[in-house]
């Protein structure tokens, strides 16, 4: 009896997760840490971070069956067994089928939709250049990760982090990384870079807007920007949609959704769909997300030099559309004989409303007086809707 | 030395990519930023006709609001035009309610001219935001407290 006892405890420990840890699962456990660190203690973009690297440590955890990366990564020519993923997938398998299908990022534009107030965008709408300017940071960043060795797909992925989207980057890089496999970066490790940086924008844009701007020019006073009727703003979104998803087919789910959301809030008539959005659906639909794109980080994958690469040409992308935003910025300064304030470009970064925030803060520092935000705000959900149809765009021309 | 400088570049580029030659990475960078741009000049267009196309709706409207209620429009009992002045109104904060205006200006006019008092309206202002009562009820709410 007493053998059977003791074997029965020798297979128990072979079993159990302490047998089967190696240095790889340790390591990816203590960045975990820091991550949910890095939530919790300093704040930085808790909503999706703490999901993210609370995933990371459930998946890095190992025996634990949450999640099998070998249903997700098919070769070439090969397209996904659902069946299988449904068969012999674990909890976090069935939660990352929202991401693989491209619900979980539309459902999330539904909400910012839902909480975005296109006023500023409406009542001047050359912010629509401002925007398109910081997209720039996207297709240069293109050619740096094509320089670094990467293939079609996973520089496209990569690029799109330069647009400062989180959806948008997970929309993306869960499509163009879905087939013709095996890749060096996985979604999840796109998703990391991007909401890092997302939350670093504070650190990362100001040097750059104070080295390109100067003293003058961020003392630059705009006008007050004209009054927006409601028809606008419900005609608004109608016509987005309507031009974008004709020009752009690729970028309607996420354009659709962000304007189909923003209807809700304008017209007024639907308050209860409107609330549930921004509220008890964004927030279900942010955990899915966040647990299940973190469950993507497997040790391979972040224990390796294409995730430092990721990480560099992710804030690289950042800096490239900041700086292209000030640059455009500084030509309407010009053009419009000194109305514009150059700052605003660097809210075309869809950081919102970090980004925007940003330009008020440096802006205040030149004069204490200078309020920027609302014409910020113009660029920066003009940000959120380039990045879309750049999203759209990439995918339109990447091969996948 | 040129065609020698463009070759070396090239070779080190090739060296670089793994399946993207450098014409492909080239046309990906220069034809999306000019998708993108497009897509965004058609629709600073489009929100810029779109805003024209409200401010002479509204500036319309407003010139019909200006030149106020005539006597022949409203039912009034009697009417001195002597005494009744026909109703201004100042800048208005309310920017799409210029048929609120105008009722609330042709009711003004009714009261001037059955109580014989010259009346003028200076401002016409929405009660809060997101008021979770209707402006009548508030309305009402307001002359219970005076009365108090």
């Amino acid at each position: 009896m007493l053998d059977t006892f003791l074997t029965t405890l020798a297979d128990l420990a072979e079993s159990s997760g302490f047998a089967s840890m190696t240095i790889s699962n340790f390591i990816m456990i203590g960045i975990s840490f820091l991550f949910m660190f890095l939530a919790i203690k300093k704040g930085y973009e808790p909503l999706l971070l703490l999901p993210i690297s609370f995933g990371m440590l459930l998946t890095n955890l190992p025996m634990t069956g949450m999640y099998h990366p070998e249903l997700w990564n098919i070769d070439g020519g090969q397209e996904l067994d659902f069946a299988h993923i449904l068969h012999n997938g674990g909890l976090l398998d069935m939660l990352y089928l929202g991401v693989k299908l491209q619900i979980y990022p539309s459902l999330i534009f539904l909400g910012i939709g839902c909480m975005t107030d296109f006023a500023p965008l409406i009542a001047n709408p050359k912010s629509f250049i401002l925007g398109a300017a910081a997209q720039a940071g996207i297709f240069l960043t293109f050619i740096g990760a094509a320089l670094l060795g990467f293939n079609g797909q996973e520089a496209g992925s990569i690029a799109i982090i330069g647009g400062a989207d989180g959806p948008t980057s997970i929309y993306v890089a869960s499509k163009l990384l879905s087939t013709g496999g095996p890749f060096t970066v996985e979604v999840g490790t796109i998703a990391l870079a991007a909401y890092t940086y997302m939350a670093l924008v504070p650190l990362i844009q100001p040097p750059i807007m104070r080295l390109l701007t100067t003293e003058k020019e961020r003392r630059i006073k705009m006008e007050t920007l004209r009054t927006v009727s409601k028809t606008e703003k419900i005609i608004f979104p109608i016509a987005v949609t309507v031009i974008i998803a004709l020009l752009v087919p690729s970028a309607a789910p996420l354009v659709g959704m962000l304007m189909l959301g923003n209807l809700f809030k304008e017209s007024g008539v639907v308050d209860r769909l409107c609330k549930t959005a921004q509220n008890e659906l964004m927030n279900i639909i942010t955990i899915f997300l966040g647990i299940s794109v973190g469950a993507t980080t497997v040790a391979d994958k972040v224990i390796s030099w294409a995730f430092i690469k990721v990480m560099v040409l992710g804030v690289i992308s950042f800096m490239i559309g900041t700086a292209s935003g000030l640059v455009f910025g500084k030509i309407m300064c010009v053009v419009t004989h000194g109305k514009v304030n150059p700052l605003i470009g660097s809210a075309g970064v869809s950081a919102v409303p970090m980004a925007a925030r940003q330009s008020q803060l440096v802006g205040t520092e030149a004069d204490p007086s200078n309020f920027l935000l609302m014409h910020a705000m113009g660029p920066n959900v003009a940000g959120v809707i380039g990045s879309a149809v750049a999203a759209g765009v990439i995918l339109s021309i990447i091969p996948h | 030395m040129i065609c020698i400088f463009e070759k070396l570049c090239f070779s080190f580029i090739d060296e670089r990519m793994r399946d993207m030659s450098p014409e492909y990475v080239a046309t990906v960078v220069f034809s999306g930023l000019l998708i993108v741009f497009v897509a965004l000049l058609l629709l600073i267009i489009a929100v810029s006709l779109m805003g024209k196309i409200f401010a002479l709706i509204e500036s319309r409207k407003k010139s019909g609001i200006v030149k106020g209620p005539e006597p022949g429009q409203i039912p009034v009992r009697s009417a001195p035009p002597a005494d009744v002045k026909a109703p201004e109104t100042a800048a208005v904060s309310v920017s799409d309610d210029d048929e609120v205006i105008a009722v609330i200006a042709a009711a003004v006019a009714q009261i001037a001219a059955e109580s014989g008092k010259q009346l003028r309206i200076r401002s016409v202002k929405r009660v809060g935001n997101a008021p979770r009562r209707s402006a009548w009820s508030n309305a009402a709410a307001f002359d219970s407290m005076r009365s108090v």
